[in-house]
């Protein structure tokens, strides 16, 4: 793994090749230079730096989780936790029509993938895809919400982590993670919600899997008044 | 007792202001060598709850540096983002504005502003006690928290405060106390891999033909505190792979 730091120029071999550049590098004239601190990782043609950071920059094709601000208008207002709110048009819902508008109170939560963020202007977002189906977006009830880092998440969403699998071997649950740093889990008891979060929050810097199934264990087996 | 909680990850101990005393003798087994920097401690990513956030320490003199933002701001409407400095811990109002612009200018020549257009990025700068080379300190502890927080940025900066004496001696990293026999001196701010200055803040009475000899000397020894800066940055890093 090669740490790359800000100004420093990529002359990795498998970079030079790759077709799409990814967060924290910038292109100047033939040269690729990383922007922001993070660890170089080229696959499938894609170069990143996977840059630890807790403020979301809004890119087209992120899913995200978003909590409803307001309504004004045929807009939901949303803060996904950019500097600005988010706008979703009530059109932009699995079998939303004019007449059958989605029911969504301030404060509820939605999952939606951001599809236009033209600078200077609020992003916007959609929870149906190129068919106009949901495909898992919508709106997420119940459940609990909380807040990692940027990274934590992305790590979370890659087939290859398996912080998820280990979980899932002890506890019946479901998860959404949104590429703004937002996770959602759902579980039969609160207790369970708790554990899940718990090691979910811990797992963060645990990098062994022996030491990620201890973490584990060590939480499907206490108490959580403790 | 009540007690004070703090997200802090240095201990606060490491934090209070310490008298040292090696720097007030004339002994010779304590006396510096010219480009030696005072014992120095720099830390990237202090606070869990800010965006960004970065700790210098040379000698006696600390300074902590948090960021918040990018944030919206309704006034704000220009096509780049608007950088803000408050520094706190210094009386001298004169010498807060001086240190802000200088600062503002050297931020705002590493930081990709035109990316976050309507923005605001607010740096807080507390200096938590000064023992001489605040500005340069200052300009350390705020790569560090821009490093952090995942700001799209240049490169990164490397500071230095030096000293010159009567007999045209360079001193590299003064405290108060070693400055006192200075005519003058120099902040200097350099980034690296762009061979850019960012700051250049002389102060005192400088012979004019001394003044491009200081500079060299200041660009050499900032250089020296880059492995340390990115040894820094790379821990934090590795730590949060």
């Amino acid at each position: 793994m090669t740490v790359y730091l800000p100004g420093d120029v990529i002359n990795e071999p498998s970079s030079s090749d790759s077709s799409i550049i990814g967060y924290g590098i910038s292109v100047r004239g033939q040269t690729r230079i990383a922007t922001q601190p993070g660890a170089f990782h080229n696959d499938d043609g894609k170069v990143w730096l996977n840059v630890h950071s807790k403020r979301y920059i809004p890119q087209e094709g992120d899913r995200v989780i978003a909590i409803v601000t307001s309504k004004t208008g045929d807009f939901f207002r949303l803060d996904i936790g950019t500097a600005e709110y988010a706008m979703i048009n009530f059109t932009n819902f699995e079998g939303a029509t004019k007449r059958n508008r989605p029911n969504l109170k301030t404060g509820d939560i939605i999952y939606a993938t951001v599809f236009d963020t033209t600078p200077r202007t609020e992003a916007e977002l959609t929870c149906v895809d190129d068919e106009k189906r949901a495909r898992g977006m919508g709106q997420l009830n119940g459940g609990f919400m909380f807040k990692v880092s940027l990274n934590h998440c992305r790590r979370l969403i890659n087939p290859s982590c398996k912080i998820l699998q280990t979980v899932g071997k002890f506890f019946k649950f479901e998860i959404t993670v949104g590429m703004n740093g937002r996770i959602w889990i759902s579980a039969s008891t609160s207790d369970d919600i708790i554990k899940i979060h718990d090691i979910i929050n811990k797992s963060e810097f645990i990098t062994d899997e022996d030491e990620l199934i201890t973490l584990v264990q060590n939480n499907y087996t206490r108490s959580v008044s403790d | 007792m009540p007690t004070t909680r703090s997200n802090l990850s240095i201990p606060l101990t490491h934090l209070a202001r310490i008298d040292d005393d090696r720097m007030e003798t004339d002994s010779e087994e304590h006396k510096r060598a010219n480009t030696a920097f005072r014992p120095l401690c720099v830390k990237c990513g202090v606070f869990g709850a800010q965006d960004g956030s970065g700790y210098a320490e040379f000698g006696n003199t600390r300074v902590l540096a948090q960021i918040t933002g990018p944030d919206g701001d309704g006034k704000w409407e220009e096509d780049r983002a608007k950088i803000t400095i408050e520094l706190k811990g210094i009386e001298d109002s004169v010498k807060v504005a001086e240190y802000r612009a200088q600062l503002a200018s050297a931020v705002s020549a590493v930081i990709f502003a035109s990316k976050y257009p309507g923005k605001v990025i607010e740096i807080e700068i507390t200096v938590l006690s000064d023992d001489g080379g605040v500005l340069s300190t200052a300009l350390s502890a705020v790569t560090l928290a821009i490093s952090h927080s995942g700001i799209e940025n240049m490169g990164l900066m490397a500071s230095v405060h030096v000293a010159m004496n009567s007999d045209g001696e360079c001193l590299t990293d003064p405290s108060t106390s070693e400055s006192e026999g200075a005519i003058g001196g120099v902040t200097f701010a350099f980034v690296p891999n762009l061979g850019q200055t960012t700051c250049v803040d002389i102060y005192g009475r400088i012979p004019l033909k001394s003044t491009s000899s200081l500079l060299e000397f200041a660009k050499q020894r900032a250089c020296a505190l880059v492995p340390t800066i990115h040894k820094a940055i790379v821990n934090s890093v590795r730590e949060r792979k």
